[in-house]
């Protein structure tokens, strides 16, 4: 076995806007070609209080990217004395990204939050940046997609929403095999967020 | 004026025995013999105002006084007018940088708090002098008006209104007593027009006098005509209503 596989691990995440908020969710499998390597991986990261993301590729380049991305938008919330809109902190992640466009984070990220309204971005390694409703990434993007298209609903509330968001991670969990082992969820409305895992 | 120690107020901004930059106190003198600028909030927005000496064959055209920096800020300076020009370059690339790695337009106090930054490293640092100017920088956030003040020692501060340059102290004075949150942006601009002719040594004429203004629902900063300007003065002197 030589595939990229080895090196780059699979995933399923998620994100879904609804009426007050959105949901990021991503599940916990961190398999390396086809060994397990951890059981309890996390894909969802809280960004500032309003804002988060989840993400799929190496853990390593989004744990570095998520603190530098924080420790900036940290210092301008200082300056602009509010917080910092859902759109200000991707593109400012997208900058970094394209940066290194020579020497790329190997990761693809759904960050999203609320500012004026609840918002999602999907962005891939090299820092393009697209707005959407709900979007899905990784490995298991394609068993994900499916369940998402067919059900999501404009407005939907928290609960659906969060139920859609599990749905199709188990979906992707049942026939994806570098996805699995758990999920993890960041809901964020206007109150901030919160942070869930759930044991499937 | 006062009597600086021998050799505390060389080339060098060092501190003198009692505590003082000679140099920055000299710089601010400089916009102190400037002409004058004006910055005034309302309800509807900031209008900008500058006193400008133009010469008989002088070609008109855009004022020297007067910056645009982004679609939402404007500038006025006071003092030695090229040094403005540098500092407003500094705050136009500031400000289109910060809609491209943030996605928003900068906040005024952004822009004053770089051009703060740059004048106080000019107090600093080794063999260059201080800014000669003080600038007002005026605009809207998200539809909130806000008007802030640098000066070459790199202080700056927020106010309603403000005159900075020749006269300011009788024109502050002046905008004490009138000033109202409450004012339309024509109240305003007649208020501007007046003030400069509260402090004017020379008669005011409208092609000495340039305004712009920025609407907090427009969010863009526009120009005044100049035979709209004359429409005020007149006003304010009690010839005509103001067009």
């Amino acid at each position: 076995m030589s595939g990229i596989e080895q090196y780059i691990p699979g995933a399923t995440a998620v994100g879904v806007v609804f009426k007050d908020g959105v949901v990021l969710a991503a599940e916990k499998r961190l398999a390396l070609g086809n060994f397990i390597m951890s059981k309890g991986a996390k894909k969802v990261f809280p960004i500032t209080e309003y804002t988060g993301a989840a993400c799929a590729g190496m853990i390593a380049d989004m744990q570095v990217l998520v603190r530098n991305v924080q420790a900036i938008i940290k210092m301008r919330e200082m300056e602009l004395h509010r917080p910092i809109k859902p759109n200000s902190v991707t593109k400012l992640m997208s900058v970094i990204m394209f940066e290194r466009r020579m020497y790329p984070l190997l990761t693809q990220v759904i960050l999203g939050g609320v500012g004026d309204e609840a918002s999602i971005y999907v962005l891939d390694p090299l820092g393009s940046v697209i707005p959407d409703k709900y979007a899905v990434i990784g490995s298991g993007s394609e068993i994900a997609i499916g369940v998402i298209e067919s059900e999501y609903k404009e407005d939907m509330d928290e609960k659906a929403a969060k139920e859609l968001a599990l749905k199709a991670i188990k979906a992707s969990s049942q026939r994806d095999s570098a996805s699995g082992d758990g999920v993890d969820m960041l809901v964020i409305t206007k109150q901030g967020g919160r942070e869930e895992s759930i044991v499937l | 004026m006062f009597a600086p120690q021998a050799g505390y107020d060389r080339a060098l901004t060092i501190f003198s025995p009692d505590g003082r930059l000679y140099q920055v106190e000299y710089a601010i003198e400089t916009v102190r013999r400037g002409t004058l600028a004006i910055g005034i909030k309302c309800k509807e927005g900031v209008v900008l105002c500058a006193e400008e000496r133009v010469r008989k064959l002088q070609t008109e055209g855009l004022s020297q006084k007067l910056f645009q920096v982004d679609e939402h800020i404007g500038i006025a300076a006071a003092g030695y007018v090229p040094d403005a020009r540098i500092m407003v370059d500094q705050a136009r690339v500031q400000a289109q940088n910060n809609r491209l790695v943030y996605d928003e337009p900068i906040e005024v106090e952004g822009i004053a708090r770089k051009l703060g930054d740059m004048a106080q490293q000019y107090t600093q640092y080794a063999g260059v002098r201080p800014f000669g100017v003080s600038l007002i920088i005026a605009g809207v956030d998200n539809e909130v008006p806000a008007i802030f003040v640098t000066d070459p020692s790199g202080t700056y501060l927020g106010y309603d209104a403000i005159a900075i340059g020749g006269g300011s102290d009788q024109v502050n004075e002046y905008l004490e007593q009138k000033y109202d949150i409450g004012m339309s942006l024509e109240q305003a601009i007649a208020l501007a027009v007046e003030s400069v002719k509260k402090a004017g040594e020379e008669k005011a004429e409208p092609k000495h006098i340039k305004v712009a203004t920025i609407d907090i629902k427009t969010k863009k900063m526009k120009q005044v005509p100049d035979d709209v300007v004359e429409g005020y003065l007149k006003a304010s002197s009690g010839e005509a209503k103001p067009t």
